[in-house]
């Protein structure tokens, strides 16, 4: 069989849509030369985010490969299951307590540890210590990683902790070895019996034996961050102010996640950064706007069920939001479309449905609400939502779908 | 090294290290990539943005590559690793696609390209006719969005398609029927709208 002519030899307006002027030699150039160098956006991600992590105290990201063994908004301190008996490693730890990563190991958060499960590959433990054991790892689930301020712990197979505290970090390995790496590409293997600290420029394992030195308290930086020209200087400048606990640490810190995100255009660093506020300011101003964030970035990367449970905390934490309705009306259609849930789904249109959602979200909801019930085998509640929905949106941008769901 | 560094942050894989390979590679099909990721409605602002991602990828996945999946058949002129970089294109650009609807529904802007008064009105209108048919296609599912802007604009052949996207050819040209129906639909409500309004 051959080919059908193209429509864009008939219709003119594919022919001009079709012509793209080339591509500027420089910009070209230039593109080359972050991928030779070291991608900008990518290669900007660690430092930056260092510096935001100073503000979190430490980011770890769990990458365990399974559907989320941990639990779920593990928000807090210290949530665990089981308390076990003191380690006497770190400082001020009374306990610490176990959480279970399934056939993976398990991981130890002391009991000074904030930690906060965001996804199913990722933890974010704001301060403290914890500890992970690794018994069996399934290469095909990829590496076991702890991002930390300056640092990035790749497990090898064994057990380790990593202590971090105003931006410095220190990492420890009891048994086997772990790849350390740090900004600039500077990366060491650590075995058991050694550790290194984020605050050796040369990075060189000494003995675990060795003291460990007093980390000074940042100091803050007072903002006016907006002003600076060049992204990365904003960056450090956002990064620096927001160390407190108020208004303005609250705004420079959501800032570096707008920045992350719409300059940087890096969605796991602005996921992470969105993560990072809502755990440390749950109930701040800022934490509806965190949440569709989060929300925004997990579907982005096709983490569907993450996307629906942040959906719901977000409908949970903030109903009277007047993004409500439309939260509802993606998590109805993640619920739909993405997780294969049609009752679901058809509860959750209802609830638009019944809400102050605007036109469009509403003929939206009605919409999905016939396709759920089809979804069901509910013929007779389907057609009576299609033609409530024509009724109601004659000219709706679903009408002649629904028109020809109609006719069938 | 630090480029090594900031990719296994999410990608623990080495990056192929035979700097010249992907130098070749780079330059034998970056401005193709770029089109590419114009004309399947990446804005140019962040078009640049796209080739570095795509190649990244394709620096990762390069030692890996198999020609042979890829492989053209009788009467395609699409070499194997073109129709590779295809398919990595089109999984990124869905999902920079995915994410910039997400941020139209929260109400955050989209990136526009500064319009450079120079800039001669051919190209002015090649872009606004581009907008257009995106904005005709944006209601059509992934596949046939993909199968129909890469028939229509991209000037693939259908055999060409069937590879990268990895369906029989009987599917291709199913998705693309039901694609241009889908188009002269929405073009026809279009024009009436137009009418309606002038």
């Amino acid at each position: 069989m051959s080919d059908p002519t193209p429509l864009r030899e008939k219709n003119a307006l594919l022919e001009r849509a079709a012509q793209v002027e080339p591509w500027r030699e420089a910009d070209r150039q230039e593109t080359w030369r972050r991928l030779a160098a070291g991608p900008e956006p990518r290669r900007g991600r660690l430092a930056w985010l260092t510096a935001a992590s100073a503000v979190a105290a430490i980011i770890v990201a769990v990458d365990l490969g399974s559907p989320n063994p941990l639990p779920q908004g593990g928000r807090g301190q210290g949530e665990g299951a089981n308390p076990l008996p003191q380690r006497g490693r770190g400082q001020g730890e009374g306990a610490v307590h176990l959480v279970d990563l399934g056939s993976l190991g398990t991981l130890e958060a002391g009991t000074a540890a904030v930690y906060h499960m965001a996804g199913p590959r990722t933890l974010l433990l704001s301060s403290g210590r914890v500890c992970a054991t690794i018994r069996h790892r399934d290469p095909s689930m990829g590496p076991f990683v702890v991002l930390a301020p300056s640092l990035r712990v790749v497990d090898l197979g064994t057990r380790f902790c990593v202590e971090t505290a105003a931006g410095r970090t220190a990492v420890e390995v009891t048994e086997g070895k772990v790849r350390v790496e740090a900004e600039g590409g500077r990366s060491v293997s650590v075995a058991a019996g050694q550790r290194v600290d984020s605050a050796d420029a040369r990075l060189v394992p000494a003995s675990a034996a060795a003291p460990v030195p007093a980390v000074a308290p940042q100091e803050a930086t007072p903002p006016s961050c907006d002003r600076l020209g060049a992204l990365e200087a904003r960056e450090r400048c956002f990064a620096a102010a927001s160390t407190g606990d108020d208004l303005a640490a609250q705004n420079a810190l959501y800032s570096l996640a707008l920045l992350a995100r719409d300059q940087r255009r890096d969605g796991a660093a602005a996921l992470t950064l969105f993560q990072t506020y809502l755990h440390r300011f749950p109930a701040g101003p800022l934490a509806p706007e965190a949440s569709l964030g989060i929300l925004t970035e997990l579907e982005a990367e096709s983490r569907y069920a993450a996307a629906a449970a942040e959906a719901q905390r977000y409908l949970t934490a903030h109903p009277g939001e007047n993004k409500a309705p439309e939260v509802r009306l993606i998590l109805a259609n993640l619920e739909r479309e993405r997780l294969g849930r049609p009752e679901a789904a058809r509860d959750a249109y209802a609830q638009v449905l019944q809400g102050q959602a605007d036109r469009e979200v509403q003929g939206e909801a009605l919409f999905g609400l016939a396709l759920s019930e089809l979804q069901l085998g509910q013929r007779a509640d389907a057609e009576g939502a299609l033609r409530r929905y024509l009724a109601e949106h004659p000219a709706g941008a679903r009408a002649a779908d629904a028109q020809r769901l109609l006719r069938r | 090294m630090s480029a090594a560094l900031a990719l296994t942050l999410h990608e623990p894989r080495e990056v192929a290290t035979d700097s010249s390979s992907q130098r070749r590679l780079f330059d034998a099909h970056s401005d193709f990539v770029r089109r590419l990721a114009v004309r399947l409605g990446v804005a140019p602002a962040e078009a640049d943005d796209l080739v570095q991602e795509v190649f990244l990828v394709a620096f990762l996945k390069l030692q890996s590559f198999d020609p042979a999946r890829y492989a053209a058949g009788a009467g395609s002129r699409l070499p194997a690793e073109r129709a590779w970089l295809y398919a990595i294109a089109l999984r990124v650009a869905a999902s920079a696609r995915r994410r910039a609807r997400l941020r139209r529904l929260w109400g955050f802007g989209e990136v526009e390209d500064p319009v450079d008064p120079a800039t001669p009105a051919s190209v002015l209108e090649a872009a606004e006719a581009r907008r257009r048919v995106l904005r005709l296609v944006e209601g059509m599912s992934e596949k046939k969005r993909t199968v129909f802007l890469l028939f229509e604009l991209e000037g693939l052949s259908g055999h060409e398609i069937a590879r990268i996207v990895g369906a029989p050819l009987k599917t291709v040209w199913t998705r693309l029927f039901h694609a241009r129906r889908e188009f002269a639909k929405q073009l026809a409500r279009d024009e009436a709208r137009e009418r309606g309004t002038t």
